[in-house]
């Protein structure tokens, strides 16, 4: 009898113990991936990329040219709270600034210095390039 | 009541001295809780070990800017090269005409109000040779053009490229035109902006 209870302590004790391990690791996992996640859609982060690509695309065209930029993927993080235009392509300084949220934003200049027009038409950046 | 208090203190005896005891499952060591309490602590400093390295890792991979100042380069050294370069002949006016500008004539500006580091301080420079001529533009005091080749050697420098192409040289209109080397070096600066400080 002493040793049926000693039995069942010692497998109490061990499933426990594992149950706890378990739970633990998981939430330790969980974490890092939630970290990784958002860090990997982090506001900052697609403001800049989006910028240099838009501005790429900018110094590469030619005069007559005529380009629709898809940007549903990167409207779909603007904070509401923002009313303003998401991509703003300042023609007088060479400009294009992409800004999600109101304390955030990035700008990135290109040297195109031809005549650009760019303006934002529901879900896609509008850019004639004279 | 005796007894029982007996085996008690005979089983502290035992995990104090740490005595082969004979348990459960065969000859055993009393005291094994002492193990898994440093078995835990091994695996609460792997933990955070593994964490830090996680965290690290992420924080260095997405905190660093992208760069895109090879893309840059190279767009701008077609850019020259379409403007000086028309049908394989090379444009009379880059190299006979002291009034030729790489910036207003090829539609390019340099100016750069990005940020305000850049305000004052161009972060381009480009040059056009061929046969002892040359045509510069851009921020000709920094010096740029001295980074070039030297991308194994150091960090966080302007992004040079260089092209050499052969051109034909015409003086005048229905004259035969020679083949000529063309270089163009075309180098953005940018640092704040796409090196990792």
């Amino acid at each position: 009898m002493k040793l049926d209870s000693f039995v069942h302590a010692r497998r109490g004790n061990m499933l426990i113990s594992d149950v706890i391990f378990l739970v633990l690791a998981l939430a330790f996992v969980s974490i890092l991936i939630a970290f990784i996640v958002r860090e990997r859609s982090n506001v900052a982060t697609l403001e800049e990329q989006s910028a240099k690509e838009i501005a790429l695309l900018l110094d590469a065209a030619e005069p007559g040219m005529q380009v629709s930029v898809p940007l549903g993927a990167l409207l779909e993080k603007k904070d509401a709270a923002f009313s303003g235009d998401a991509v703003v392509v300042d023609s007088t300084n060479h400009v294009v600034r992409v800004q999600l949220s109101t304390a955030s934003g990035y700008s990135y200049s290109y040297f195109n210095g031809a005549a650009i027009h760019g303006a934002m038409r529901g879900d896609a950046l509008e850019v004639s390039v004279g | 009541m005796r007894h029982l208090q007996k085996q008690k203190a005979e089983k502290d005896f035992n995990i104090l001295n740490m005595r082969p005891v004979r348990g459960v499952s065969g000859l055993t060591i009393e005291g094994k809780r002492g193990d898994e309490r440093t078995l835990s602590l091994y695996w609460f400093v792997m933990f955070v070990i593994i964490t830090i390295a996680v965290v690290s890792g992420v924080v260095l991979f997405y905190g660093r800017p992208f760069d895109v100042r090879a893309a840059e380069s190279q767009i701008l050294s077609d850019k020259l090269l379409l403007c000086v370069v028309h049908d394989g002949v090379l444009d009379a006016r880059v190299f006979a005409s002291e009034g030729f500008s790489l910036e207003r004539d090829c539609s390019l500006t340099f100016t750069d109000t990005s940020i305000a580091a850049y305000t004052g301080k161009q972060q381009f420079y480009v040059s056009v040779r061929s046969g002892g001529n040359e045509k510069t533009g851009g921020n000709i005091e920094a010096q740029y053009q001295a980074f070039c080749k030297h991308e194994g050697s150091f960090k966080n420098i302007p992004v040079c490229v260089q092209r050499r192409v052969m051109v034909l040289d015409k003086r005048g209109e229905g004259e035969k035109g020679s083949l000529v080397p063309l270089d163009i070096t075309a180098v953005v600066a940018k640092r704040e902006q796409n090196a990792h400080s």
